[in-house]
């Protein structure tokens, strides 16, 4: 016989109706959710109206980005594909949409307004596509957070004209983001922008260069307008303005072990802010500017980086409102021959025509600038350090006047092959051991992902948490010890 | 227990589960709705054409450049007193202006150069109020291309 329903059995009935029903309307929304794992783009009998199914794959990358939703991957067959790919819907932390080539498909996005546009989605990959000639900026990313833009190509961007130019990567309100293992090149804007409160991302490990406007030398390997973000063991060089860039919004940011080198060249362009060299062709303009640059800003760290044959100032600090603790830290740096020889366009090379020096401290940016444990060299007589308005032609006499740099070094840091970009260091390299690896952002890897080593043939010299990190953003890896930890 | 109060147990019993189904698939249509719903809505806003912004980009654009025209001419005097407070007021106000429209305009490329103007105004504001020329110069042909790109997107 039943039980009787009396008013607890009935309140447990209506109770286990009401979990039953909810549990159904969760199910119900939760199976968009658990589509298929993977959808398919490109390749033979493909129907934008069909399910993107290996059997019958999408035709474009737009469609699959219209309905791929949380957990879902993307892969696209080799082919190039004139898409301009909005995603439609955010992944989850635990479940983003995941935007990437086949196994071995070689997929190009060329000639839309944008390859990517993620505005107002989050928890979005996109790894592994050549995105070329756009006519706005390759990838452009708006109010989104948890996106992780990896191992793609932004070439080619808008072009070199007044009103018609793009950026490689336009990272606007992004929060919380991974942009990693980018080609970034030959784009009519800077490479990677920063903007607009974008924050909290790592830019690490790409490599910016040859971004240039063609009319005016204001294009920059990576420009960061926002705070709070790390920098690190990027790759900038051949920039038409400097390497890495921070301008005013650009506070507190770290910017540590990258590489910025070369950023200078010549142009027979008429550059509406012309720099000419005063022999030569001199209807031509230098291009290039510092290897890195902070105009304004406050708090920030530059650590580690290699910096090497910059037009101007190789590594500069300048603009900070007067009275201001700058809030900056130089240290680790290797900075050497900035501002010492440019192009005459003629074949030649000329004095370079704007601010001299390895490194620079304007004089409205002293206050509460930290400089120590950098190692600094010219391979021409010329000016190897300024402060404030006072230039020095070698580091003794900075460090005498200034009380700055009291463990920095004057000396050829023996790199392996400068002229080859190869930046890492030989055996005696007077970087070696010698880092304060307490230095603010200083990373335990370098900037090939290599762990510090303690070369046995070198005295350490270094202070911190560890006394054998080398100067400047490769370390050292002794032939017996390679790999290895001390 | 009679069969008949038996009988109305199931039949309320039934009644209940069909009525917690129907607000259930009702609650899933709603979420899913809603999600698709959301989705369209910020699809459209972020494909929304700029012809409505076309109007304050204008008039941000000439205000900008007879700021940054003045300023220009007064370089030289940007370090005195009440000279130079004027300067970065005139600055305050277009750069306020720029950033508040790359806040309010729907438009992914009105935003982006507004954005970029407002980033470049910035810089100008200090530029003209440090004694170095050279960054000047840079920043200000900077500023020119800016409104250059803005007077393009809307057809000028």
């Amino acid at each position: 016989m039943a039980p009787p329903h009396t008013p607890a059995r009935r309140a447990v009935l209506a109770l286990s109706t009401l979990v039953a029903g909810l549990g159904l309307a969760v199910s119900s929304v939760g199976a968009a959710a658990g589509a298929a794992a993977y959808l398919y783009v490109g390749g033979g009998g493909c129907s934008d109206t069909g399910a993107g199914t290996a059997a019958v794959p999408f035709c474009t990358i737009a469609k699959a980005a219209k309905v791929a939703v949380a957990g879902q991957t993307v892969l696209v067959s080799s082919g190039t594909y004139t898409d301009e790919v909005f995603p439609w819907h955010s992944g989850t932390a635990g479940s983003p949409i995941t935007f990437q080539p086949a196994a071995g498909a070689v997929v190009t996005i060329a000639g839309a307004k944008h390859g990517f546009t993620i505005s107002n989605q989050s928890w979005i990959t996109v790894s592994g596509f050549t995105v070329r000639d756009t006519t706005s900026n390759a990838f452009y990313v708006f109010n989104a957070t948890g996106v992780r833009l990896s191992n793609n190509t932004a070439r080619g961007s808008g072009s070199p004209v007044s009103g018609a130019t793009a950026y490689g990567m336009y990272l606007n309100s992004m929060t919380g983001s991974v942009v990693t293992g980018n080609l970034v090149t030959d784009n009519s804007a800077s490479g990677i922008y920063l903007t607009n409160g974008s924050t909290g991302n790592q830019i690490t490990g790409n490599e910016s260069s040859w971004n240039a406007y063609g009319y005016v030398r204001n294009a920059v390997g990576i420009d960061l307008r926002a705070p709070g973000n790390l920098v690190s063991g990027n790759r900038v060089h051949d920039n038409e303005d400097s390497g890495i860039q921070s301008y005013p919004g650009g506070d507190r940011n770290t910017i540590v072990d990258n590489v910025s080198y070369h950023n200078k060249g010549f142009t027979t362009a008429a550059l509406t802010n012309c720099s000419p060299p005063p022999t030569g062709n001199t209807a031509g303009c230098i291009t290039g500017d510092h290897g890195i640059d902070d105009f304004g800003v406050t708090g920030s760290s530059v650590v580690g980086n290699t910096v090497y044959d910059n037009v101007a100032a190789g590594i500069n600090l300048e603009g900070v409102a007067s009275g201001t603790p700058s809030g900056f830290t130089f240290a680790d740096n290797i900075s050497v021959d900035n501002a010492a020889s440019c192009p005459n366009g003629a074949g030649g090379t000329v004095k370079c025509p704007r601010t001299r020096g390895d490194i620079r401290v304007d004089a409205t940016s002293q206050l509460g600038t930290r400089l120590d444990y950098d190692l600094v060299n010219l391979s021409v007589s010329g000016t190897m350090m300024v402060w404030g308005s006072t230039s020095y032609t070698s580091l003794a006499a900075f460090q005498a006047a200034s009380g700055q740099e009291s463990h920095a070094r004057q000396a050829d840091p023996r790199w392996n092959g400068p002229a080859q970009a190869d930046f890492s260091l030989r055996a005696g390299s007077p970087a070696i051991d010698s880092a304060d690896s307490s230095a603010p952002g200083q990373p335990a890897l370098d900037a090939a992902g290599r762990p510090r080593v303690d070369d046995p043939s070198t005295t350490n010299s270094g202070v911190g948490v560890r006394s054998y990190d080398d100067r400047g953003a490769f370390e050292y890896q002794p032939p017996t010890t390679r790999g290895a930890t001390s | 227990m009679s069969a008949s109060t038996t009988s109305t147990h199931r039949w309320q019993l039934l009644l209940g589960v069909a009525l917690t189904m129907v607000v259930a698939l009702g609650s899933a249509f709603v979420l899913t709705g809603a999600a698709r719903g959301g989705a369209s809505a910020v699809q459209s806003a972020a494909s929304q054409p700029l012809g409505g912004d076309c109007p304050d980009i204008g008039s941000l654009v000439a205000a900008a450049s007879t700021t940054t025209a003045s300023t220009t001419a007064s370089t030289t005097a940007t370090t005195h007193g009440a000279s130079a407070a004027a300067l970065r007021a005139g600055l305050d106000t277009v750069l306020s202006r720029a950033r508040g429209l790359a806040r309010t305009t729907a438009s992914d490329d009105a935003r982006e150069s507004v954005q970029n103007l407002a980033d470049d105004l910035a810089a100008y504001r200090l530029s003209v109020t440090r004694p170095a020329t050279d960054r000047h110069a840079d920043i200000a042909a900077t500023v020119r291309a800016d409104l250059t790109a803005l007077r393009r997107l809307c057809g000028h």
